[in-house]
């Protein structure tokens, strides 16, 4: 394969491979017959990016012996180092003397060159060497029932709100809006940093389109990598997603290059719960009240998602036997929010509000009492904590009855 | 407890955010008093021992609040003190960079104390405003411990002096930082603030003069020494901590209106007076150093 690449082309290119390098520490390289592909894929493999830069990108683009592809060679699909790459182009961003880059990769090469021409005659060869490369493939839909379409700048100044050290942004998707937050709302173990809600009506983007409404966790990393190319570019970013557990697919178009990142997403099950609750004993008064008509209320998905969930790994500071009772409760809860949309959401402020005012003067004790409880039995608390594995030895008083309301 | 403050002045909600990111600069956790007639920024000093106040800072409720809602903890003790990290309140409000419309703040309770700040946001198309919010988790300080917070009172001082523009002494001091660790902070009856480190192979002063004086008891130290050191009764310095002097510095690029005052007690500390009529004041006391 021989392709050149036009100075003002390598600036798309030098940034492509800043989002890349965000995701994984490896770039793949595959040539095809009208295209040349850029790709990467994070170490616990949750996050891909794919950069297809098609035939009009270049100024030339020549493929040699596609066609007679053989059993030995089936595509030509090739493995460097991230940081080998980022070191030839990164120094090119503000270099006002580029002409073009040339790119040579051929079949029975070791190394993959690049040629950069400056003007005034000056050359730089680069040359980096191929590492051994193992084939994958990543399936993931293109279409899908949900699909919004927002600007750069839109995005980038949502995800200004949530902080650098944030890991997962969650997506609380409804038919008129987005509700986007940093922290679990079911999460009881409060860490101690910001945790931030950003709402966004369907009228801030370009289209919003909402098949079913769902609530879904995803990575912030590579979102934000993704949203940084577009900003810079100024182009649209498509937002293609299903639901929890399902990948979301972020898709980012020019005539020249088409750009794909695919994120795994958090199975969330029961974590649907709004946050409305303000303390964990104003959840349990409404998983009350909710208890007696909760089976009505579950729709077949909600019974699949619940055969799947390992209830072990859920809420750990619960006793035991009310777990699979409280979890069904809180999806219930949930599917009453989103069948009455946004006038329900208002209600729940007010509720919200109602809490505050009769548990306000609770405040300082409560905290108080619960991070004492918190720092005496902080094992307890920890996620990896099962009760079964512990060994009390002699029990000499059976366990008091617990507080009823 | 119960607070609620709502500020929908697009100049309140940005000096609000400017005293935040000064006062982030300063410490990294800081104690918020809220009063009936202002709300207080207290930075201590870290060190063990007694707490005394570093930073004192004070916002008049009707500049910035235009709905303000306090219950304290009962009617004769009608405050509320929160102690809380200064950075997530700093980046917390920096979404009011984004063309705010009005910003609430209020103590919630969502399993922890939260300071919860409502940022309603002007959408660039549509008529529906965009919404933030964040919760940045406190902790309240009980009555035991209000005492610490005292706002601390300091009448006596040998010389009191306006300041030139701190963008100038900035940089000098920047540079008198890379040298020395202590800063001799002088002034003189007439208006001359002299700025020096010592070192055993340098010496190196800089000379602001002809700035107005406030006040000027003289230095009482002086009386008891003999009729030749006429000089000294005209000079009051104090040997200060030059880290936290330009940390004050640097971080008061709050506004250009603001003035500023410096106080001096001979040998014993330095005060640094930060104030914008109407909207803001802040003092930084900074002790004499130890050496």
């Amino acid at each position: 394969m021989n392709c050149t690449i036009p100075a003002g082309n390598l600036k798309v290119l030098t940034k492509s491979l800043q989002t890349l390098s965000k995701i994984g520490d490896e770039l793949y390289i595959e040539v095809t017959k009208e295209s040349l592909l850029f790709r990467s894929i994070n170490a616990n493999k949750t996050a891909f990016c794919s950069f297809k830069f098609f035939n009009t990108f270049f100024t030339s683009f020549e493929v040699a012996d596609i066609d007679s592809e053989s059993d030995e060679n089936p595509k030509l699909a090739r493995k460097i180092q991230m940081k080998a790459i980022l070191a030839i182009f990164k120094p090119l961003h503000k270099d006002k003397n580029l002409a073009f880059c040339h790119v040579e990769l051929q079949y029975e090469s070791i190394v993959i060159i690049f040629k950069i021409q400056y003007k005034f005659d000056v050359t730089v060869l680069h040359k980096v060497h191929l590492l051994d490369m193992e084939f994958w493939q990543v399936n993931y839909p293109n279409d899908s029932m949900n699909q919004v379409t927002g600007t750069g700048h839109c995005f980038s100044q949502v995800l200004s709100n949530f902080q650098l050290n944030n890991d997962d942004l969650g997506l609380e998707v409804m038919h008129h809006k987005v509700v986007m937050r940093n922290y679990d709302v079911d999460e009881t173990n409060v860490l101690k940093c910001i945790r931030s809600q950003y709402v966004l009506n369907a009228i801030d983007f370009v289209s919003f389109k909402i098949g079913q409404p769902t609530n879904i966790t995803c990575s912030l990393k590579p979102f934000r990598a993704a949203v940084q190319f577009a900003e810079h570019f100024n182009l649209k970013l498509i937002l293609n997603f299903e639901t929890a557990g399902k990948p979301v697919v972020l898709i980012i178009k020019n005539p020249t290059f088409e750009v794909h990142i695919v994120m795994a997403t958090v199975s969330s099950d029961g974590s649907t719960q709004s946050s409305i609750s303000t303390t964990v004993s104003s959840i349990q008064k409404k998983v009350m009240n909710t208890k007696k008509h909760s089976d009505a209320n579950l729709t077949i998905e909600d019974r699949i998602a619940l055969e799947n969930v390992d209830w072990n790994d859920e809420i750990n500071n619960l006793d035991e036997q009310s777990k699979p009772k409280l979890k069904p409760a809180l999806n219930s809860l949930f599917n009453n929010q989103l069948g009455r949309g946004h006038i329900q959401k208002d209600n729940d402020i007010d509720n919200r509000k109602l809490n505050m005012d009769v548990e306000d003067d609770d405040i300082i004790e409560l905290s108080q009492r619960s991070k004492r409880i918190k720092t005496v039995f902080e094992r307890c608390y920890e996620s990896t904590f099962r009760e079964e594995n512990f060994d009390y030895g002699k029990i000499l008083v059976a366990n008091s009855d617990a507080e009823s309301d | 407890m119960k607070f609620r403050g709502v500020m929908t002045d697009a100049i309140a909600m940005k000096d609000f955010m400017n005293v935040a990111v000064a006062v982030s600069k300063l410490a990294k956790e800081c104690v918020m008093r809220i009063t009936k007639r202002k709300v207080y920024f207290i930075i201590s000093e870290e060190d063990a021992g007694p707490r005394r106040p570093l930073v004192w800072c004070e916002l008049p409720v009707n500049f910035y609040f235009s709905e303000y809602i306090l219950e304290g903890v009962n009617e004769d003790y009608n405050e509320i003190y929160l102690s809380f990290a200064t950075g997530m309140l700093s980046r917390s409000l920096s979404t009011l960079k984004q063309n705010p419309k009005s910003l609430k703040v209020k103590l919630t309770n969502k399993q922890t104390p939260c300071l919860t700040l409502e940022i309603e946001l002007i959408s660039g198309e549509g008529i529906q405003n965009r919404q933030c919010v964040h919760d940045i988790p406190v902790e309240t300080i009980s009555r035991k411990h209000w005492k610490d917070y005292e706002e601390p009172h300091f009448n006596d001082f040998h010389v009191t002096l306006q300041m030139p523009h701190l963008k100038p002494i900035k940089n000098i001091v920047e540079r008198m930082k890379n040298i020395s660790n202590a800063l001799t902070v002088s002034a003189t009856k007439d208006g001359r603030l002299t700025l020096a480190i010592q070192e055993t192979t340098v010496n190196m002063s800089a000379h602001f003069p002809d700035l107005s004086v406030e006040s000027f008891a003289g230095n009482i130290h002086g009386f008891t020494k003999t009729v030749t050191d006429e000089d000294n009764l005209e000079i009051v310095s104090a040997t200060i901590d030059i880290k936290k002097f330009l940390m004050f510095i640097t971080g008061m690029h709050i506004n250009n209106n603001c003035t500023t005052i410096c106080s001096i007690v001979q040998e014993k500390m330095v005060k640094l007076f930060l104030e914008q009529p109407g909207s803001l004041s802040l003092q930084c006391f900074l002790t004499q150093l130890i050496i």
